[in-house]
């Protein structure tokens, strides 16, 4: 097994921890992780296809066996794919997870502190990290529901009301313009729920 | 001698002006004698009711209104069967606008029709597609703020001098503008606003609040068309001034004014916080700002006062008819931007003192092709080459390179964003075309120079220019643009 693939494996184990998050393990993430591997098996000889699909698919299984089981933790399977090398492997596994994190339609406080924690280990920034989520959110296919914007600024307890503040008008700033300058009528309407929601939550900071 | 117009498309109302021989900007009233024309349209069987007749009706079916915020979207109305689009029913008001102008003052030489400063490139576009559709054959487009701070600096006889505010909330949408006003030079120093607040979610939060109290009292579902919108909004404008009763089957509901303020303050405070952001982008604090200038029907309400006081640290200021200063402007606009040899003596008097200093209203740049070292692969961004409030006239010019051998084409598109981003999601793209035929059998890294230019009347002209062999590909970019 090359390091490629075992760095897909992890990714895969890593994307399902995040999956796993809120307890359940919904369709909709189920066909992104298949979509995924499907993206990488692409363009390979039919034999290599199969024998590296099988061998993702039996990491998945092992995974949710092992998720179930609270035997799979995140540092170890971060820390491991840090050792393999390239930090496409680490944008790799982060993007799965936040494609993951979306694709329910909602953003989950565990699912958005376990980002964060997956996005540290992996020396990811909070700059890339907004900038992926922003991306995913705006890719989602309908208008988000229950999200926790707090904890997608990263606003904890410890936060002043001023610094609280500026992240949401910041924040604010960002949807505000998007409701109309972004690129789909979707995308808009996206924007305007991640507007209002922002906008509602943020003034309790103000 | 020219005719020049000024047209207010409101969400909720909209109004026509014209600057007339003696260098003043008045209201053309409609047909039926109203200064305001509610921005409704009525099928009515085999004719179109535009206006006050249409407005009575809203709420009922074949009646459309508050369609400019579906302007530049994919939204369609269905009336008997055919089909509407938002530009098709802008077309209408724009028609019976018109009409009542050309009544008043002959053949029309120039017209100015405003828009939200956060209005959408394509909702641009489309009023620009409404009015030609309405006969109006030379149009240009000018933000609303804009538009009502020229005719703050006219109307004050050329007094003021410092920096101030524009705070514009009307019937669909938010605006503000920080400008500085010199005599009757106006310079707009920055713009936002938000493009989905304005009066017509107050009458939809009074709507819910009496549903909710009627519920309560009955148990039962209070109908749409037993309290309308139209009906909402004139109790709106009475509690701007004390508690109304509503009366519904026989049974009052009261609201106080108190109740309706809280129920709109989560909506007031977007407004707070886009003007902070409009302030700091214009570089000035709230201290640095002189007035600030009221304009929309809106702005009556106590609690949005009251909020503008808390964002600029001073009462604002409301002098004139709030309700027609964007639309006075806009002639006034019409006058400056049309051409001088059509002014009368007294309208170049005036005119010539006038000088307005726009921004460009958003990012505009290219999408481009990027090796992301991290991800390590070719991606698509947005490269931003003219950043939002750009002082017009200016010009940049970006270089970029082809990134394959043999490459004998390259493609051309041009984004709009209100952001500095290079994601390519966060951009709308405004122009597609391509560069090419180039010749065949150079390296990678051929030369791509892309040069953005707008002039003072905000039109914007694009070069994608191969360096080597100086093959071109230039646009004109007037007819996706505001002007």
């Amino acid at each position: 097994m090359t390091n490629l693939d075992k760095a897909n494996e992890l990714i895969v184990k890593i994307a399902l921890l995040i999956a796993f998050c809120d307890d359940e393990f919904h369709d909709s993430e189920s066909k992104i992780i298949k979509n995924w591997i499907e993206k990488k098996t692409k363009g390979l000889t039919e034999q290599n296809r199969t024998k590296l699909k099988n061998s993702y698919e039996i990491a998945l299984e092992k995974s949710i066996k092992s998720i179930k089981s609270n035997d799979s933790n995140i540092t170890d399977l971060c820390l491991e794919l840090l050792s393999l090398g390239p930090q496409i492997y680490s944008f790799d596994a982060l993007e799965l997870s936040i494609e993951i994190m979306t694709a329910d339609n909602l953003i989950h406080p565990n699912e958005v502190k376990l980002i964060y924690q997956l996005a540290k280990i992996l020396k990811i920034s909070n700059k890339d990290v907004v900038e992926i989520i922003d991306k995913s959110i705006l890719g989602m296919s309908q208008i988000p529901k229950n999200i926790d914007v707090e904890g997608l600024l990263k606003i904890d307890p410890t936060v002043s009301n001023i610094e609280a503040d500026k992240a949401f008008q910041k924040t604010f700033v960002k949807w505000n313009h998007l409701t109309t300058s972004a690129s789909t009528d979707i995308q808009r309407k996206i924007s305007q729920k991640m507007l209002d929601v922002t906008s509602d939550v943020g003034d309790k900071y103000t | 001698m020219g005719a020049f117009i000024g047209i207010d498309l409101g969400t909720t109302y909209s109004l026509i002006t014209h600057f007339d021989d003696s260098g003043r900007p008045k209201i053309i009233e409609d047909e039926e004698s109203n200064k305001m024309t509610p921005s409704c349209v009525w099928f009515n069987e085999n004719s179109i009711e535009v206006g006050k007749e249409a407005r009575i009706q809203l709420g009922f079916p074949g009646v459309a209104g508050r369609f400019k915020r579906e302007m530049g979207t994919d939204y369609i109305f269905n009336f008997d069967g055919n089909q509407y689009t938002p530009t098709d029913l802008s077309s209408e008001i724009l028609k019976k606008l018109y009409k009542s102008a050309i009544i008043k003052i002959g053949k029309v030489s120039e017209a100015v029709i405003t828009v939200p400063a956060n209005f959408s490139s394509e909702a641009r576009v489309e009023t620009k597609k409404a009015a030609k559709l309405a006969g109006i054959e030379t149009v240009m487009l000018a933000d609303e703020p804009t538009a009502a701070a020229l005719y703050y600096a006219f109307e004050k006889g050329g007094s003021l001098n410092g920096n101030y505010a524009v705070y514009d909330l009307g019937g669909g949408t938010f605006d503000i503008s920080i400008v500085n006003i010199k005599e009757f030079e106006v310079k707009v120093l920055s713009t936002d606003g938000i493009a989905r607040l304005g009066g017509d979610d107050f009458d939809q939060i009074l709507q819910d609040i009496v549903k909710k109290k009627y519920h309560e009292a009955t148990s039962e579902e209070l109908e749409e068309e037993d309290f309308t919108k139209t009906e909402a909004e004139e109790y709106k404008k009475s509690l701007s001034k004390r508690d109304v009763q509503i009366r519904l089957n026989k049974k009052n509901y009261l609201v106080t004014k108190e109740e309706f303020s809280e129920a709109i303050s989560s909506s007031v405070k977007k407004t707070e916080r886009v003007c902070k952001s409009a302030l700091a982008e214009s570089g000035l604090k709230s201290s640095d700002l002189k007035e600030v200038f009221l304009v929309g029907g809106s702005t009556r309400i106590p609690s949005v006062q009251e909020a503008v006081k808390n964002v600029f640290n001073m009462p604002p200021t409301s002098t004139i008819n709030v309700d027609e200063a964007v639309a006075l402007g806009a002639s006034i606009y019409a006058s400056k931007k049309g051409d001088p040899a059509k002014l009368t003596d007294d309208q170049l008097d005036k005119i010539n003192k006038i000088k307005v200093q726009d921004v460009t209203p958003r990012y505009f740049g290219i999408i481009a092709e990027e090796y992301d070292s991290k991800r390590r692969k070719k991606i698509l961004i947005n490269s931003n080459i003219i950043p939002k409030n750009t002082k017009r006239p200016c010009a940049d010019t970006k270089s970029y390179f082809t990134t394959e051998d043999d490459q004998t084409g390259v493609s051309c598109e041009i984004t709009s964003s209100m952001i500095d981003s290079t994601a390519t999601e966060m951009a709308t793209i405004v122009w597609k075309g391509s560069l090419g035929p180039l010749p065949k059998g150079r390296t990678k890294g051929q030369q791509i120079d892309v040069m953005f230019k707008f002039d003072t009347d905000g039109i914007m002209f694009a070069s994608f220019i191969d360096v080597s062999t100086g093959i071109k590909k230039s646009i004109k970019l007037s007819d996706i643009e505001e002007n």
